[in-house]
């Protein structure tokens, strides 16, 4: 118990991990964009 | 059931449900119209776009099964079932994308191949590791396929009311004629479709049971005064139980050919770039049908079968119309998935199984070998669709047990093989074979034993498969440096 809408910390964290791993998709994406932009990669 | 269902809502499901299949049977005849080749029918022509690519993979991951099961978990074991959710998220889908989509496109391309065995065949330049991997995807995937037709027979049996049977027929014909006219370009554009739907009908229902509850933190309160343990993390499930579940559904991904198909099929590997942020968007709505079912265990506390919580909070909740886009969105997460088994099941037969001999005397295929293979794949999808149909005519039971029976197998044979495949070079043929024999032995062993200590077959069935792939690998001859260097592009400009 205790966590932010009633849940337990425990349980909230999985929700957390949830808008961690979207901010890791937006980070790596933008991240492989500047790489394949200086380095002429991004295959066709 | 039939009478339950009033007359009135019974027409407003059968209209949406009709405007629904006209439009899959509409796409299915037109991209059969654009299918030239086989790379068209298998792989689209390796010209899907990032959208199409990130919700056809959403569509195909989260099946009927994870909607309906998965709300029967929530139901059953409370809230710690978001992290399943979560694992979902950043394992099977984002962690997948980052991990393999890039490294996927690339050998598959350079090995010019269009299937996982045959990736694993050239690759390892074993053919007795292409056809071990395709008798193993041909007979679980179709395992696979009779539990996504259950689960949709069954949504359609509870909502509508028509027998189970007429659902799962009219359900399974549908698919059948879109998959063997339009192939894969069907699948993905179908499947993109479709992901919306789910989405919608998802959302749709969440938000009506949230309300109808009182808010997020009044249904944790109510869960909490039925069992504190509904909260909790590991909470009334205990830690096996959700780390064994977790670890299928979400690393079992990188093992999964139906889901894999989506990398090697994007036009570049730019696609990756916004497809890895729309799939893991799309991804984070497994956590709806957790949650939904955890606020199912407050409104409908006296449930016989979990497997009927889903369904049973839509009729509570949501009117008719809301009702009947919830079911066409289950159906579409069915369909979805189903088609895209029933190209890899038929892949694995005209491709892998069948093999060519002009490619096996090192020649190109030729254009007419294309088009028979082509036509073998329409005749293959086909016969394999009719086979899940038959065998769900009359379900073997347990749903949920059935499918992680079936991705424990296929992972455990085929997941390091793909990952080490395009990360490790010593990998070699005598490691790969063994690792896929051991992985299968073990963890069909594993079930058949009843799964010893509570832990799922999947989990000593994909280490016994790594540590055999490095050992063995390790303990003979590396593999010939000619194939590693065509594998890996290397003296390529």
């Amino acid at each position: 118990m205790g966590g932010p809408f009633g849940f337990s910390w425990g349980t909230f964290a999985a929700l957390l991990v949830v808008a961690g791993t979207v901010l890791l998709a937006i980070v790596w994406a933008i991240v492989t964009a500047r790489r394949d932009n200086d380095g002429g990669g991004g295959d066709e | 059931m039939t009478g339950e269902v009033a007359m009135s809502n019974m027409a407003v499901y059968t209209t949406v449900l009709a405007a629904y299949i006209v439009v899959l049977v509409a796409m299915g005849i037109w991209m059969g119209r654009r299918t030239r080749n086989a790379e068209d029918f298998y792989i689209g022509g390796r010209q899907i776009g990032p959208w199409v690519t990130a919700f056809s993979f959403v569509a195909a991951y989260f099946s009927s099964v994870v909607i309906i099961g998965g709300g029967a978990f929530g139901y059953k074991y409370g809230m710690s079932t978001l992290w399943v959710a979560a694992s979902n998220v950043l394992i099977g889908c984002t962690l997948a994308w980052i991990v393999l989509g890039r490294r996927l496109w690339e050998f598959t391309k350079r090995l010019d191949t269009m299937t996982i065995p045959g990736f694993i065949g050239k690759r390892y330049g074993s053919r007795e590791a292409e056809i071990f991997s395709a008798v193993i995807i041909f007979v679980f995937m179709i395992v696979y396929n009779v539990s996504v037709l259950v689960g949709m027979g069954r949504i359609m049996e509870g909502l509508m009311g028509i027998p189970y049977t007429t659902a799962v027929i009219v359900a399974g014909l549908i698919i059948l004629i879109y998959v063997s006219i339009g192939g894969y370009l069907a699948v993905v554009w179908t499947g993109f479709v479709q992901a919306w739907i789910m989405l919608f009908g998802l959302f749709l229902l969440a938000f009506a049971a949230l309300a109808r509850v009182g808010g997020l933190t009044a249904a944790n309160i109510q869960l909490a005064a039925i069992d504190p343990g509904l909260v909790t993390t590991p909470g009334v499930w205990g830690l096996n139980g959700l780390l064994s579940y977790a670890l299928i559904v979400s690393l079992g991904v990188w093992g999964m050919p139906q889901l894999l198909v989506r990398f090697y099929s994007m036009k570049s590997t730019r696609v990756l770039r916004l497809g890895v942020v729309l799939a893991t968007l799309g991804g984070a709505m497994a956590i709806l049908p957790y949650m939904t079912g955890a606020i199912g265990r407050v409104l409908l506390p006296a449930l016989e079968n979990p497997d009927l919580a889903i369904p049973k909070l839509a009729q509570l909740v949501l009117n008719p119309w809301g009702g009947a886009i919830f079911m066409a969105g289950v159906m579409a997460a069915g369909m979805s998935t189903f088609a895209s088994v029933l190209i890899i099941v038929s892949g694995a037969i005209t491709r892998d199984l069948r093999g060519n001999q002009e490619e096996r005397q090192g020649r190109k295929r030729s254009a007419q070998s294309d088009k028979r293979d082509v036509m073998v794949g329409r005749v293959a999808s086909l016969a394999a669709g009719l086979v899940s149909l038959a065998i769900a005519y009359r379900p073997p039971g347990l749903v949920l047990v059935i499918t992680a029976f079936a991705w424990a197998v296929i992972a455990s044979a085929c997941l390091w093989p793909v990952v080490l495949g395009v990360y490790w070079k010593r990998a070699n043929r005598t490691g790969v074979l063994s690792s896929m024999i051991a992985g299968t032995v073990v963890s069909l062993g594993w079930m058949i034993a009843g799964k010893p200590f509570g832990i799922h077959g999947f989990i000593p069935g994909v280490v016994v498969s790594l540590v055999v792939l490095m050992v063995v690998s390790l303990m003979t001859s590396p593999p010939d440096p000619a194939l590693i260097s065509r594998a890996w592009g290397e003296g390529e400009v």
